[in-house]
């Protein structure tokens, strides 16, 4: 069921970008750029959610089996949120460039 | 000078919930970076949009830093419901970045690559943490809370 899923949506975001670029070249960039960004934001959140999420399972775990340690692993945690804040952050740079700054034309 | 300013900020983020020694030190390592590269940026672009959209990029990351070095710092100790803390904490600085963000490059009409390496202070400074970190390695012991 979830691969029908799956499966039909990808076709569908195909079909709709196949045929955008089948019309006049720059008319179509911009529902082509706005699909991108949209998929690009989604994903870069829905996976850098993940990855903090994980990152703070491991945290907990290290704290709960050695308390001691627990001032180090809350600073590699912060730094490990950092870096993940900072991609979804770029990902969402990059997605109002493609939306605003429109480097693929109008 | 600079000794008394360090001291001023660490004094101010012990007040403020940071309580773990290292954790403090990153954030006035964050700000004192950011300061002192947005003030170099603005004089040496001569008072240019890409000065001062490193300003407001470093401005906007080091706000996102600050609110989530001190949600991490509780988050290690929450016992129940510390996923979805974390992620509605997440998902809210991100919409809020995004706002801002939004309004610099469409209204203010920033730079983007000013703002983007504003809003690369943040990575610099974890690694340069990093890096003097593994240079001045210590044995792993205390909870951080010492020094």
């Amino acid at each position: 069921m979830r691969k029908t899923l799956l499966l039909t949506l990808a076709m569908v975001l195909c079909a709709s970008a196949a045929f955008a670029a089948d019309g006049a070249a720059p008319a179509a960039v911009g529902p082509v750029a706005a699909w991108a960004t949209a998929m690009g934001m989604g994903l870069a959140a829905g996976l850098c959610g993940i990855g903090q999420g994980l990152g703070l399972k491991a945290a907990c775990e290290g704290t709960a089996r050695n308390p001691e340690a627990g001032g180090k692993i809350t600073v590699t945690f912060i730094l490990g949120l950092a870096f993940i804040e900072s991609l979804s952050i770029y990902a969402l740079v990059v997605d109002l460039i493609l939306l605003f700054v429109k480097p693929l034309g109008a | 000078m600079l000794k008394k300013l360090v001291q001023k900020i660490d004094a101010m983020l012990f007040r403020r919930g940071f309580v773990l020694a290292d954790a403090r030190r990153l954030m006035h390592n964050q700000i004192l970076f950011s300061a002192g590269c947005s003030v170099a940026a603005v004089l040496a672009s001569g008072f240019s949009n890409w000065g001062f959209s490193f300003a407001a990029g470093a401005l906007i990351i080091g706000f996102n830093f600050w609110w989530l070095s001190k949600a991490a710092q509780e988050l290690v100790r929450v016992k129940h419901g510390a996923m979805f803390t974390l992620l509605s904490l997440f998902y809210g600085r991100l919409a809020l970045t995004a706002v801002a963000i939004a309004g610099l490059i469409v209204w203010a009409q920033a730079s983007v690559y000013g703002l983007l390496a504003g809003l690369s202070t943040v990575l610099a400074n974890a690694v340069l943490w990093g890096v003097l970190q593994m240079r001045h390695k210590v044995p792993v012991a205390g909870d951080g809370k010492e020094a």
